[in-house]
C-alpha cells in the first residue's frame, strides 16, 4: 500500500466517490487510511467494481473484501448486512419477507 | 452557531477517518485538520469565512487535493472540499459558467465540439477552480493559461466580502494558490475542439542541437508544442538513450496520424510521471529558462543525473528530484543567476515558499494584506 503516491486518478473512475464526492469514500482514501492501518466502515461504501485497480499506475489492489471480511471475524458488521445476514438465515433472501 | 450548523450534517464532519483523509494531498506532506465541509452555495463561504474571522480559524480550500506542493494541506486548519460546488451553469457559444468544483474531463464532455482551451495531465480530475488558483499552464503550447480564459469570476475574500469581478481585478485572485479569495464561479472562453493533430519524434545527440531545432520549429505557426524528454526520461518511456522532442502538429503534417498513434503518443507523455515516481523521484521543479541559456541549463541537470521533460514552446522545463535531495536549492540559485523564473506552473504551496522571492514576493503580499489580512484562508502557504 505504501506504493500508494496519492495522484488521485482513481477517484475519477470510482462511482462511489462521483456521487458522494468525498475523499473517505474514495480508493484515495481507502488506501491512507489502509497506510495508517485504519480499517473503518466506510470501507463498505466501496462496490468492489475494480475500477480503480485498473486505472492505478502503480497495480495498486485496496483488498477491500479482505477488510471486509476481517471486520465481520471481529464482529464489526453494519446494521444493514446484519440485517440481511439475518433475514437470509430466516428466509434464505436478504429481505424480511 | 457552529460549522455544523451552517453546514448541515451531511455537508460537515469532524470524524477521525475524514481528518486523516483530508490531512494529505498529493505532496507526501501531512498536516493537521480540524473538521471538513462541502460548501453548496456562495452564502455558505461566506458564513464560514465570517465565523473563522470570529474563532480565529483558518482555511484550506481544496479542489481535486493533487496539488503537489503541499497548498492543499491544513495547518490545524478547517478544509474546505469544493467537490459538491461542481455544477455547469450555463454553456454559451463561446464560454462556459462553471463552479469551482467542476472537474475539467465532466465540463469538456457537457461542451460538445467545443473545450475548455487548456489541458492538464490529470483532466480527469482536476477543478476547474484548482485549475484557476493555480493558473494552469496548458500541455498544448498554443493554448496558454487558463487565467488567459477568464472573464469573469465571483469569489468570497478573506474579510468575508463577495466579489463579483471583471478584468482588470479578477487578476488579483488568478494564480494566487487561494491566499487571497475562496472562488466560487467562474465564466470561462470555450474554444472548437481541435480537428486534427499528428505527432513526429526527434532524437538528437546533442542538446544545442536539439535547440537550434527547437527555434525553427517556433517560428511554424503549425507547431502546437513541442515536448522535450531527456536521456534518463526517454530511457523510462522505453525510447532510445537520448534526448528526444515530441513535435505535436495540427493537420496531418506529423508522422504519427492515426488514432490509434495519436493516443499512444498522448498516454506515452501522461505515464511519466508516475513512472518517475515509481522509481521515487518525489520532487518535481518547474523552472522557465531563456531559450539561449536553454542548452547549458540542461547540460548541468544531465551531469547530475537529473531526469528531465518539459515543453519547450513555454520555454518551462521539469527537473525531478529524489525526495530530500538537496539539489533544488543549488538548481534554484542557478536558475537565479540565468535569470529564469521558479514555480511557474505547481506553485509555491507548502514547500517551496522560501522561493517566493523579488517583486513577486512584495506583489502578493500587497494582495494578501488586502484581501486575506488576518490569513484566513490558505493560512502559512506560499509565503510567510
Amino acid at each position: 500500500m505504501n506504493k500508494c503516491n496519492e495522484c488521485g486518478l482513481c477517484k475519477e473512475v470510482c462511482p462511489a466517490f462521483k456521487i458522494l464526492r468525498r475523499e473517505s469514500v474514495s480508493p484515495r482514501g481507502y488506501a491512507i487510511m489502509q497506510k495508517k492501518e485504519v480499517y473503518d466502515r466506510v470501507f463498505y461504501f466501496c462496490v468492489l467494481c475494480g475500477n480503480c485497480e485498473r486505472v492505478c499506475p502503480y497495480g495498486i489492489k485496496l483488498k477491500l473484501q479482505e477488510f471486509r471480511e476481517r471486520h465481520i471475524e471481529e464482529g464489526v458488521d453494519t446494521q444493514a448486512n446484519k440485517e440481511m445476514i439475518a433475514n437470509l438465515k430466516k428466509n434464505g433472501v436478504p429481505f424480511d419477507v | 452557531m457552529t460549522l455544523r450548523d451552517i453546514f448541515g450534517p451531511a455537508s460537515y464532519s469532524d470524524s477521525d477517518v475524514d481528518k486523516l483523509v483530508y490531512s494529505r494531498d498529493a505532496s507526501d506532506l501531512e498536516g493537521e485538520a480540524l473538521a471538513i465541509v462541502w460548501p453548496k452555495t456562495s452564502k455558505q463561504l461566506h458564513e464560514l469565512v465570517n465565523y473563522s474571522k470570529r474563532h480565529d480559524y483558518n482555511l484550506v480550500i481544496r479542489g481535486a487535493g493533487t496539488n503537489m506542493q503541499g497548498n492543499c494541506v491544513p495547518v490545524k486548519s478547517v478544509v474546505v472540499d469544493m467537490s459538491k460546488m461542481n455544477k455547469v451553469l450555463e454553456i454559451g457559444d463561446d464560454y462556459v459558467v462553471v463552479e469551482a468544483g467542476a472537474v475539467l474531463d465532466e465540463v469538456n464532455a457537457l461542451l460538445g465540439d467545443k473545450r475548455v482551451p487548456v489541458n492538464v495531465v490529470n483532466y480527469k480530475v482536476c477543478t476547474i477552480g484548482g485549475m484557476v488558483a493555480m493558473n494552469c499552464l496548458s500541455t498544448d503550447a498554443s493554448d496558454g493559461r487558463i487565467g488567459d480564459y477568464i472573464e469573469k469570476m465571483e469569489v468570497v475574500d478573506g474579510t468575508g466580502k463577495y466579489l463579483k469581478l471583471g478584468h482588470p481585478t479578477v487578476k488579483n485572485f488568478i494564480g494566487l494558490e487561494g491566499t487571497t479569495g475562496i472562488i466560487t464561479k467562474i465564466h470561462l472562453k470555450t474554444v472548437p475542439i481541435k480537428k486534427f493533430r499528428s505527432f513526429s519524434i526527434y532524437k538528437f545527440v546533442t542538446l544545442s542541437s536539439m535547440m537550434e531545432r527547437v527555434e525553427k520549429f517556433r517560428a511554424k505557426s503549425e507547431v502546437k508544442s513541442i515536448q522535450f524528454f531527456d536521456e534518463l526520461s526517454s530511457t523510462m518511456l522505453g525510447l532510445d538513450a537520448q534526448n528526444h522532442m515530441v513535435v505535436e502538429f495540427e493537420g496531418d503534417i506529423g508522422v504519427m496520424k492515426t488514432p490509434e498513434e495519436v493516443q499512444s503518443i498522448v498516454g506515452m507523455k501522461e505515464s511519466l510521471y508516475h513512472k518517475l515516481k515509481k522509481e521515487r523521484y518525489g520532487q518535481f521543479e518547474d523552472v522557465r529558462i531563456n531559450p539561449d541559456k536553454m542548452a547549458g541549463f540542461l547540460h548541468w541537470l544531465r551531469k547530475k543525473d537529473v531526469p528531465v521533460f518539459g515543453n519547450l514552446c513555454h520555454e518551462t522545463v521539469f527537473p525531478c528530484f529524489k525526495e530530500f535531495s538537496k539539489l533544488p536549492q543549488e538548481m534554484h540559485e542557478l536558475v537565479m543567476t540565468l535569470k529564469g523564473d521558479s514555480a511557474v506552473e505547481y506553485g509555491y504551496g507548502l514547500k517551496r515558499k522560501k522561493f517566493l522571492q523579488g517583486e513577486k514576493k512584495v506583489k502578493y503580499k500587497i494582495l494578501k494584506d488586502q484581501y486575506n489580512p488576518k490569513e484566513i484562508l490558505n493560512r502559512g502557504k506560499v509565503h510567510e
